[in-house]
This record gives C-alpha cells, sequence and structure tokens, in this order.
C-alpha cells in the first residue's frame, strides 16, 4: 500500500491513541531505508504494508511520548549503543503497554519467532527484542536470560529513560567480552517497524550528521539505515520558509488600484475594537485568455465527473425543482376526494375512517444564499500529497464544483478570496458574484488565482458580511476555507487575529449572518474552536478530499 | 374518574447515576416550574436523567420524540371522526398541560421552528395553551412541567433553536461523566465487570479526539452499554466493540481502521 492511501487512516488513529498529530514525510522509493524519527519529523518508506505502518506510527508515538532524554555516545562502543537503543525500544513499548496492551499483538508479529542458531550480534539482538516483549515466549539462551533478568528487575525504573542507556553499557560490555561479532555497519534494525533511533543520541559536533557509530564510512549499498551521511532527500524547502517568516515588515509592494474599504479590529488586551483599523482592497480580477491554468481546472473537472454526478444524483433526490403534491394528508389546504369518499365509506360501514382526507403543495423552499471565501495565502501554494496539486489548485477544483452543484440547487452563490499584507493592505478578490452563471470564462478567471502572503481573516470576514448583508435570504452563509490560523506579518500574538476573528464572527451572527470554517490544518483545533465555535468548524486532515467534502458539507449544513 | 394519565406514570425506579448536582438543581427548578432545557450530546443519560426525577417526584411524564415532519396538531391535539361524528382528541402536550405531567419534548432541534413556537405561550408567565382549532384556551395545571432536550453538537446551520425560545429556558449541561462514573454506568447497565467496563470507557475516550476529524461526536456511554450487553453474552470483546461501536457510528473506512485500532489497543 502507498503511504498516501494509509496516511489519513493512520493520522485518525495517532490521533486516538496519543491525541497529537505528527509530522511525516516519505522516502523517495529508489532508497530502502527503514523508518527513521527525528527533531520531529517521521521518514517513511513509500510503500508497506498497512499494518507495519501502524506497528512503525505507534512506535514512534511511543517514543515521542517516552524518550525524552538524548543520549551522549561518550565513550560507548557500538555494540553498547545497539543495545542502549534495542533497550530504548523494549522500555517505552513497555510503557506504551501499560496504556494499552493490545498494542503487543500489533508488534509482536514483526519479530521473528524461532530463534536462529546464529550466535551474531544481530541474531542475539533480535531474539532480546523479542524475549524483551513477549513474557511468555521462552529463550535459554544465557545473555538473553540475564538480559531480561536485568530489565525486569528495574521495573519500577521503566519511566527513567537513563535506564536504557546503562543497561546498554553493560549489556554491551558483556557481549564484547564474548567475542561474539558485530559488524555495525551492515546491521539493520530488528523488526521492521522499529525506527533507526536517531532521535536518542545528540547530533555530533561536525556539520554532516552522522551515525551514532564512531566510524562514518558511507556505504555503497543503501541497506544500512543508520548512516546519517550523506542522506539523500531535500530538507525543507529554505526559500519558502524564509517567505513566511513572522514579524517582518511587509512586503515592499505597491498595493494594486481597486475599490478600499475600512472596517475595525479588535484588539484583545485593551479589549476595543479599533474603528477604521483595516483597509480592504478589492482587487479586480480579469479574465485572462485561457492558459495552461485553466485547462488544468477544466480536466480537473472532467476527472471529478462521478463526483458531480453523484452529487446531481443527491441533489435530484431532493427534487426541489418543482413543487410536489402530496395527497391523503392530514392537514392540507384542499380537499383530497379520492380520500373522501373513502372515508366515507368507511363511515357508513361503521368503521373509523381514515382522517388522513387533505391534499397540500409541497413548496419545500430552499432560501440560501451562500458566500464561499477561499484563503489565498503563500501556504496554500503547498502541495496536497498524492494529487500533484497545491491546496489553491485544490481548492479551486472544490469551489468549482460546489458553484456548478449549487447553480442546480438554485441556490444563490458566490465565491470570493483573500489574502493580506499588513493590516493596511487586505487584498480581496471576486472571483464569481451572486447571480452570475458558471462559465468558461468564470472558470478561466477562478484558475487564474495566484497564491501569496497572509491570512487576517477578520477583516476578510467582515467584508464578506458587507456583501451578504445586501442579500435577501432567509439564511446566509459565510463559508470559509482555510489552510491554516489566522495571522498576518505585522502581528506578532498568536492570540490577537483569533480573537478579532471570533469577534468578526460574532458581529455577523449578530447580523443573522453565520459563519462555517472548514479548516485543512490538522492542529487547528487550538483556535479553530476559540475563533469560530465548537458547532461552526470542522477539520479536514486529507486535503485531497476536499472536491467531495465541500459539497456534501454544504447540504448538510443547510439540511 | 380515572387517572387520565395513568399510562404515563413511572411505575419502577429507574437507576440513575448523579455526575453533579443535576439533582438538586431539577428540583429547585421543578419547585419554581420553570421550564427546563437539558443539553448534551445524545446518549449520555438526559432522558434517563428525566425519567429518574419523575420517578423522584412521583409526577407522570409524557415523552415526545420530536422530527422533522411534526406538525403543531402532533403535539397539541386534533379532531378526529368516529362513526358518531367529530371528536377532539389532546394531543400529548394538551394532556401534560391539562391533567399536570411533566411533558419532556426529546431533541427539539429535529421539530421545524413553527411548530415549536407552539410551547411560547406555556413558557412565560401566562402558562396557557391555546387550542385554535378548538377555540379552548387551555390554563396550565400546577404541576405541569416542561422539559426539553437540545444536542448543541448538531451542526446544521437551518435548524437552531430560536433565540427567542432558548432564553424562556434554564439549562443543566450534560456530557460524558468522568470515567470512573462512567464506568460504574456502563458495569451496571451493561452487566459486565468493572475491569471490562473500564476499559470500554477508555475506548471512548479515544474516540472523543477524533471528534471533528471524521466523527462528528465521540462514542456514547449508551454505545457503550450496548458493547457491554453484547459481551456478557459471550461475545468477544473486540468484536463486540467492532459490532456496537465501531460499524454504527461512521462507514468512513480510515475512521473505521483508526477506531478499530484503538479498540485493539485498549483490549
Amino acid at each position: 500500500m502507498h503511504w498516501s492511501e494509509a496516511e489519513r487512516a493512520q493520522a485518525l488513529g495517532l490521533r486516538a491513541l496519543w491525541g497529537q498529530p505528527l509530522e511525516w514525510k516519505v522516502r523517495e522509493a529508489s532508497v530502502a531505508r527503514a523508518p527513521s524519527f527525528d527533531e520531529g519529523l517521521l521518514r517513511l518508506p513509500p510503500r508497506a504494508p498497512e499494518r507495519l505502518y501502524a506497528a512503525t506510527v505507534h512506535h514512534v508515538a511511543a517514543h515521542r511520548r517516552y524518550s525524552t532524554l538524548k543520549f551522549a555516545r561518550g565513550s560507548l562502543r557500538p555494540m553498547q549503543t545497539a543495545i542502549a537503543g534495542l533497550i530504548e525500544d523494549a522500555r517505552v513499548e513497555r510503557l506504551a503497554l501499560q496504556e494499552y496492551p493490545g498494542l503487543q499483538r500489533l508488534w509482536l508479529p514483526f519479530h521473528a519467532d524461532t530463534p536462529t542458531h546464529s550466535m551474531n550480534a544481530p541474531a542475539l539482538f533480535a531474539r532480546l527484542a523479542r524475549a524483551l516483549l513477549d513474557d511468555g515466549h521462552e529463550d535459554l539462551n544465557p545473555f538473553v536470560a540475564k538480559a531480561r533478568r536485568m530489565f525486569h528487575a528495574a521495573r519500577r525504573r521503566w519511566e527513567d529513560p537513563r535506564l536504557s542507556r546503562e543497561l546498554g553499557n553493560l549489556l554491551g560490555n558483556d557481549l564484547g567480552q564474548m567475542r561474539v561479532p558485530f559488524d555495525h555497519r551492515a546491521w539493520r534494525i530488528e523488526p521492521a517497524y522499529r525506527d533507526d533511533n536517531q532521535h536518542l543520541w545528540e547530533a555530533p559536533d561536525t556539520p554532516e550528521r552522522r551515525s551514532p557509530f564512531d566510524d562514518a564510512q558511507t556505504l555503497e549499498t543503501g541497506v544500512s539505515m543508520m548512516q546519517g551521511a550523506g542522506e539523500q532527500e531535500p530538507e525543507f524547502d529554505a526559500p519558502e520558509q524564509a517567505a513566511r517568516v513572522v514579524g517582518a515588515d511587509p512586503q515592499e509592494d505597491t498595493p494594486p488600484e481597486g475599490p478600499v474599504f475600512q472596517y475595525g479590529e479588535w484588539d484583545r488586551l485593551i479589549r476595543v475594537e479599533r474603528p477604521v483599523w483595516c483597509t480592504v482592497r478589492e482587487i479586480p480580477v480579469p479574465t485572462p485568455p485561457d492558459g495552461a491554468a485553466a485547462a488544468r481546472l477544466a480536466g480537473d473537472l472532467q476527472g471529478q465527473a462521478d463526483t458531480l454526478a453523484r452529487m446531481s444524483r443527491l441533489i435530484d433526490a431532493l427534487q426541489l425543482e418543482r413543487p410536489r403534491r402530496l395527497r391523503r394528508q392530514p392537514e392540507g389546504e384542499a380537499l383530497d376526494l379520492d380520500a373522501c369518499i373513502e372515508a366515507a365509506v368507511q363511515w357508513r360501514s361503521g368503521v373509523t375512517p381514515d382522517d388522513r382526507v387533505q391534499q397540500r403543495l409541497d413548496r419545500r423552499q430552499r432560501d440560501v444564499a451562500t458566500l464561499l471565501l477561499l484563503d489565498l495565502s503563500e501556504s496554500t501554494r503547498d502541495p496536497v500529497p498524492g494529487t500533484g496539486r497545491s491546496v489553491l489548485e485544490t481548492g479551486q477544483l472544490a469551489s468549482a464544483l460546489m458553484l456548478q452543484a449549487l447553480q442546480r440547487l438554485g441556490d444563490a452563490c458566490a465565491l470570493h478570496g483573500f489574502a493580506s499584507n499588513g493590516r493596511e493592505d487586505v487584498r480581496y478578490q471576486r472571483f464569481v458574484d451572486f447571480g452570475e452563471v458558471w462559465s468558461p470564462a468564470v472558470r478561466s478567471r477562478l484558475a487564474a488565482a495566484q497564491p501569496g502572503y497572509s491570512t487576517r481573516m477578520g477583516a476578510a470576514l467582515r467584508h464578506a458580511g458587507a456583501h451578504l448583508r445586501h442579500r435577501r435570504a432567509m439564511h446566509r452563509i459565510v463559508l470559509l476555507v482555510t489552510d491554516g490560523a489566522p495571522h498576518d506579518i505585522d502581528i506578532h500574538d498568536p492570540h490577537y487575529l483569533v480573537d478579532d476573528t471570533r469577534h468578526a464572527v460574532r458581529s455577523l451572527r449578530a447580523e443573522g449572518i453565520a459563519t462555517f470554517c472548514l479548516s485543512l490544518d490538522p492542529n487547528a483545533r487550538d483556535y479553530a474552536e476559540a475563533a469560530f465555535g465548537a458547532r461552526n468548524h470542522q477539520i479536514l486532515a486529507r486535503v485531497a478530499r476536499l472536491p467531495e467534502v465541500l459539497l456534501s458539507l454544504y447540504l448538510r449544513l443547510t439540511g | 374518574m380515572s387517572d387520565p394519565l395513568a399510562g404515563w406514570r413511572v411505575a419502577q425506579a429507574p437507576w440513575y447515576r448523579a455526575t453533579g448536582n443535576e439533582v438538586a438543581l431539577y428540583e429547585a427548578a421543578w419547585e419554581a416550574r420553570l421550564p427546563l432545557m437539558l443539553k448534551g450530546p445524545t446518549g449520555c443519560g438526559k432522558t434517563r436523567f428525566v425519567e429518574y426525577m419523575a420517578w423522584r417526584l412521583g409526577r407522570p411524564l409524557i415523552t415526545v420524540a420530536c422530527h422533522e415532519d411534526m406538525t403543531a396538531s402532533d403535539l397539541v391535539g386534533r379532531f378526529l371522526l368516529d362513526a358518531q361524528g367529530t371528536r377532539w382528541h389532546d394531543g400529548p402536550l394538551t394532556l401534560g398541560v391539562r391533567h399536570g405531567a411533566i411533558v419532556y419534548l426529546d431533541e427539539v432541534v429535529e421539530a421545524r421552528q413553527d411548530t415549536t413556537v407552539v410551547i411560547h405561550p406555556l413558557t412565560d408567565a401566562r402558562r396557557v395553551l391555546p387550542l385554535e382549532k378548538k377555540g379552548e384556551l387551555v390554563s396550565a395545571h400546577a404541576d405541569f412541567h416542561l422539559v426539553i432536550s437540545y444536542n448543541p453538537g448538531y451542526q446544521n446551520l437551518m435548524k437552531d433553536l430560536k433565540a427567542s425560545t432558548k432564553q424562556r429556558f434554564a439549562a443543566l449541561d450534560f456530557g460524558w461523566p468522568q470515567a470512573e462514573v462512567e464506568a460504574e454506568i456502563v458495569a451496571r447497565e451493561g452487566g459486565v465487570e468493572a475491569a471490562v467496563a473500564r476499559l470500554l470507557v477508555r475506548v471512548a475516550e479515544r474516540s472523543r479526539e477524533l471528534k471533528g476529524h471524521g466523527l462528528d461526536e465521540g462514542l456514547s456511554t449508551r454505545m457503550l452499554v450496548h458493547a457491554g450487553q453484547l459481551i456478557r453474552r459471550g461475545v468477544a470483546p473486540v468484536e463486540a466493540c467492532e459490532v456496537a461501536l465501531v460499524r454504527p457510528v461512521t462507514d468512513d473506512s480510515d475512521v473505521r481502521a483508526a477506531l478499530q485500532l484503538a479498540v485493539e489497543a485498549v483490549f
């Protein structure tokens, strides 16, 4: 199974058991290495069986919670560091099992069952690993038995991270004195789900990332994953990170032309809405000639044809296009003659007649106006794993689908976008206004949207509210799709814009405009509930599903 | 004259485990005949609590499960035809108002707003119920008490109580009990040992982390009781959880996988 297929289930399982997500990165397929966890980032192979992914993820989660100390290598030899890592693996797994005993059934199948007769170090390590995890497993080898005894004797110290290094020191010494051969360069950690324990050891002083072993020879084969030197895959894209530095001055950029609107902003420290604090500029959206972007969006829409077909069936099933005549109603506008006659007949026969003798027209009227507000900030440029598209492009596709579906439903819908460059330059773009029909020109406009800048949500919401204020509809909704927390380059307090967003949401609510936030940020729980309310936000971790989720979310919200 | 509310009297003491001071608060609201709103997710004990209070106070309890097709007539009453002609038939709300029962409207937000406004004249100082089709104004019996339940986690922007309705009620918040208390409830109602009940509660706690991430709500206490009942009858715990907890609550295969993993990890 490819990681992209397993990712969502693993993320959910991780959140369910450990409460917090992990950051991960998939390795290039050509490099056959075991998982590696360091600095909060887990590197995974691109393909693996689903159970192996699960075992890895939960083993690493146990490390994250219980491996709270980095060891100094000091004078430890490779044998000792290997055993220290193994003991640490056993220690954190034991602690995890105290909370979740069933995890043993997840990990144990990956441990070799039958002890080999070979007496080299990797074989003994594998036997020891199994013996430490499985109390019911018998192993008569004296070294394994001794290690097991020492481990269990220290049971009361299992919560102490230093235990592993101490035991690694002692046991490694023993094994060294028994002259057990150990080629640490060719060694691969067993079993397959365990990571290489990079995170356990303090980084050496040299700038290159070295393995915990003293010998730093780069191997020709890709088999050994204890190697840190010569890592092939790139780290985070440095230039992009620089562009998102918080606290910098507004970028040198002449604000574009367009009508200008002023809004207040809530300052949480002085507890006052500062009047005339933010400037929102409506930037005209050009209709470019069809280019690569429009062709891509058109192609994507074709690719989503079955989603659209499914949604259309759903919408048709709501049968909203014309009023239906409902017969045999207990209450209604007119008598249903057939039912009346039957009732009269029943009455004469001395039977209690059925009292549903009326009929009425079911005019299920939907009177909803929705403003779909897209976050166009720089982070939406990021790719969505497994789709070959950026977050923004996925958002464009989802919006296009929604617009088409809503037209079919007869609901009023507009599509706007925003990004901000400081409080004096909040850029707002109207791709589709209420009443506009979906057309190739609209598609080109939408496809041409460019990501950039930051996310000053409160100002954008207030301006969206201004647009909705003039719509006459029973239900008016701002549906905000965003991939991160509210933030701007001239704000240093992370709570400031969250509080301002909440204030904006409340003032819209006071006017009868509901706000709902669909967040693509897996960490959104920290702020989304504060800003929007528990009932008015949803977090979508797997962004690739945005097109189908957006539309079904809308239908669910509007009954 | 026979007791018109005989069918609604609570005969046997319902078992209820208090989690806070909700019993005292309910009794205070009852003494003032203050309309009461019980807020909380589904399956956390609201209905059981009302039954318990009805028994404790010795009052009959009329429960109405609200739904979208409910009309005002379903609550208030309507004319029926029989061999002798038309006859007015009191609805459950009128019955309670006339004879002095506790009327419990369960999941009131499911009903349309034009139906729920029927309760407005009962929830202010007037305490009257106009029966327009009949031309009668019923004054509430001194022992009439209105209680409604409301699930605040239900996300639907169209279905919400109007502000003018909400402010007529006092509210009690219900949520998941503390782990030990919840385990006690699951052990007793599900008929399983305390150790098993505690494990079931752990599964529910883990599932509640997924609220908003694929699950609208975590698993409810009621679902844990169902799982317990299956376990008591010999179903293996992991399978009982799959049937009673995981499968009903979601069709999403990723969410199911995560929940199933949590079940297997706990047991």
